[in-house]
């Protein structure tokens, strides 16, 4: 154990002489895997951004929302009843709405009514005030919950204002405003009959989740023999996921390739560095240390040196991302979702081992020459 | 067993040119100088006993009971002095002979003395923290000594280990060889006709190679 610790001190003082006697060997080395992995992780990241970009888009325009429109006649108008088979279930949440055929006024706007059920209270348990349940999306965004007055067929009531930053699935579907009341706080409303709208969150944009709750309402449809408008994102849905799709393929060639210079590069280097290693590497083995050692340790030292060049290029690439993303994407605002570099980041990892693994065969060459072949 | 057979050794670095045909020798424990002339196979042979080379074919037998070509025969029981000397440049003279101990696993009480005793001897105790690329050519033609002996090995190999050294150099490592190799079987590659005097048995290996080629 001393003998081997001993030997690789030895080895690892002989690589610190041959860095500094010949710096270009070590420099190149460091540079190279530096500058590529900086650009890998700068053309990952704006992918990554991109992506993130187009889907921050799609779910601004609620894009997670499945709609569907029905229109109750007034001979129906007391069946307006959704079949009790859609209900919130794991992963998406469901809320109704009952526009009726009149408006409400306030302030001198016009806004559509809609009436929510109990079951879609939720949409505005955390909003304070509001004790009659009347809640008002105004046209233009505000920053408060607040009263303010409402006319509606004749009567003047309070409703509470919705917040620009709560007004979540509402500001989506009513991007013009609209005024909220509780089902049945004005019974006659409904008697000419209203607009049943459906709406379906789910909690992440994910089009195959999408893609199923449309087949599973569309067929409670038509088992429950109603026609209505289905509306969703889809199709956009589906086209963000080719894009990611596409995207993972780039994604893995620039990792490979990037290893694929590192490796030529390290290889060619270990070839020219074959004749200094290869004389200690022998006279260690002609004292009888294993020559398996003395290949790790060359691999130990190319890991070393390829790691410190990725992680400056990685701590480079951390200082420098809000910067990268302001000024060389022009995408301000946007922050890098880390969790989607992981799997690159790993994949880059891997395949620089695998580089330095494949690098150290010239030197496995050179400690497998017979000894006497070498020393003189 | 403490004799080292050769059977029927043969070798060449390039096909069609042998260095070494149907060679067969048993070294007897000793001191046996092998005398020739330049390029005759001397340092092959040497390096093919060391186990450093592996022969075309034939057989190998140490005195001790392990494979010639092994780790643990060079680790343990052979030493070889060569040529180019080969101490490591960035150690001190001390640390080379150090590390060599160690790798061939002696107990550290017994290497430090022998170090001390050896530096002593060979007149390099005021060396020892001297980085080995700064002795000079007696000198480190003494350390590389000092190496080979360090470990009482059953196999002592020494390729050339007086040329190009002064008279009293000589002396000095012709009385340690004697000192230490009696007991091993230990061949001695020179052309120098001042180590004669110290051999047990000489050969002319070139007759030998002749005869058997």
């Amino acid at each position: 154990m001393k003998s081997s610790l001993l030997t690789l001190f030895y080895l690892a003082k002989d690589a610190v002489h041959r860095w500094k006697t010949h710096c270009s060997s070590p420099l190149a080395r460091v540079l190279v895997v530096f500058f590529l992995t900086l650009c890998a992780l700068i053309v990952l990241a704006n992918f990554i951004v991109m992506t993130s970009s187009v889907e921050r888009e799609i779910a601004r325009s609620g894009g997670n929302l499945l709609v569907v429109s029905e229109t109750i006649e007034r001979s129906r108008a007391s069946d307006g009843e959704f079949s009790p088979l859609l209900e919130s279930g794991q992963g998406f949440r469901v809320s109704a709405f009952n526009e009726v055929y009149t408006s409400a006024q306030s302030n001198g706007q016009f806004f559509p009514i809609a009436e929510y059920p109990l079951a879609s209270a939720h949409l505005f348990a955390d909003l304070a005030g509001g004790e009659n349940g009347v809640f008002v999306l105004p046209k233009e965004p505000v920053t408060g919950a607040f009263p303010r007055e409402v006319e509606i067929g004749g009567w003047q009531i309070f409703g509470t204002t919705i917040p620009a930053a709560r007004a979540g699935i509402l500001a989506n579907l009513y991007q013009s405003g609209a005024v909220f009341v509780p089902e049945g706080m004005f019974g006659d409303m409904k008697l000419f009959g209203f607009q049943k709208k459906t709406v379906v969150a789910t909690e992440r944009l994910d089009a195959a989740q999408l893609r199923e709750l449309e087949m599973k309402v569309r067929n409670l449809l038509k088992l429950d023999k109603r026609s209505a408008h289905v509306q969703s994102s889809r199709a956009f849905l589906e086209r963000l996921e080719r894009i990611r799709r596409d995207q993972l393929s780039w994604r893995i060639a620039i990792s490979l390739g990037i290893a694929f210079i590192v490796g030529v590069l390290l290889t060619s280097i270990s070839s020219m560095e074959f004749q200094r290693n290869e004389y200690v590497y022998a006279l260690m083995s002609s004292f009888g240390v294993s020559r398996i050692l003395l290949i790790l340790a060359f691999i130990a030292e190319n890991l070393i040196l390829v790691f410190a060049a990725s992680a400056a290029a990685f701590a480079v690439f951390v200082r420098c991302i809000p910067l990268i993303l302001d000024e060389v994407f022009k995408v301000r605002g946007l922050s890098l979702d880390w969790t989607e570099l992981a799997p690159d980041l790993r994949l880059i990892a891997f395949a620089l081992c695998v580089c330095v693994l494949i690098s150290s065969i010239p030197i496995a060459a050179a400690a497998l020459r017979p000894i006497g072949k070498v020393l003189k | 067993m403490s004799v080292y057979r050769c059977e029927h050794l043969c070798f060449s670095y390039k096909k069609g040119r042998p260095v070494l045909k149907d060679f067969s020798y048993a070294f007897p424990k000793g001191i046996t100088l092998l005398r020739g002339y330049s390029g005759c196979g001397k340092t092959t042979l040497l390096k093919l006993l060391g186990g450093y080379l592996k022969p075309d074919s034939g057989a190998l037998k140490p005195p001790v009971d392990a494979d010639p070509f092994s780790r643990e025969f060079r680790r343990r029981h052979v030493s070889y002095l060569f040529q180019g000397l080969n101490l490591l440049p960035l150690l001190s003279l001390e640390k080379n002979l150090a590390l060599c101990a160690e790798i061939s696993l002696l107990p550290k009480k017994i290497w430090r003395e022998r170090i001390d005793s050896l530096l002593e001897d060979l007149g390099l105790a005021e060396f020892r923290k001297a980085r080995a690329d700064t002795l000079s050519g007696g000198q480190m033609q003494r350390a590389a000594l000092a190496r080979a002996l360090l470990k009482n090995p059953s196999v002592l190999l020494l390729d050339e280990p007086t040329s190009g050294l002064d008279d009293g150099n000589t002396e000095i490592i012709n009385r340690k060889i004697c000192e230490r190799a009696r007991d091993t079987v230990c061949v001695i590659s020179t052309h120098d006709a001042r180590i004669a005097e110290i051999a047990d048995a000489v050969i002319d290996f070139e007759q030998i190679r002749t005869e058997a080629l």
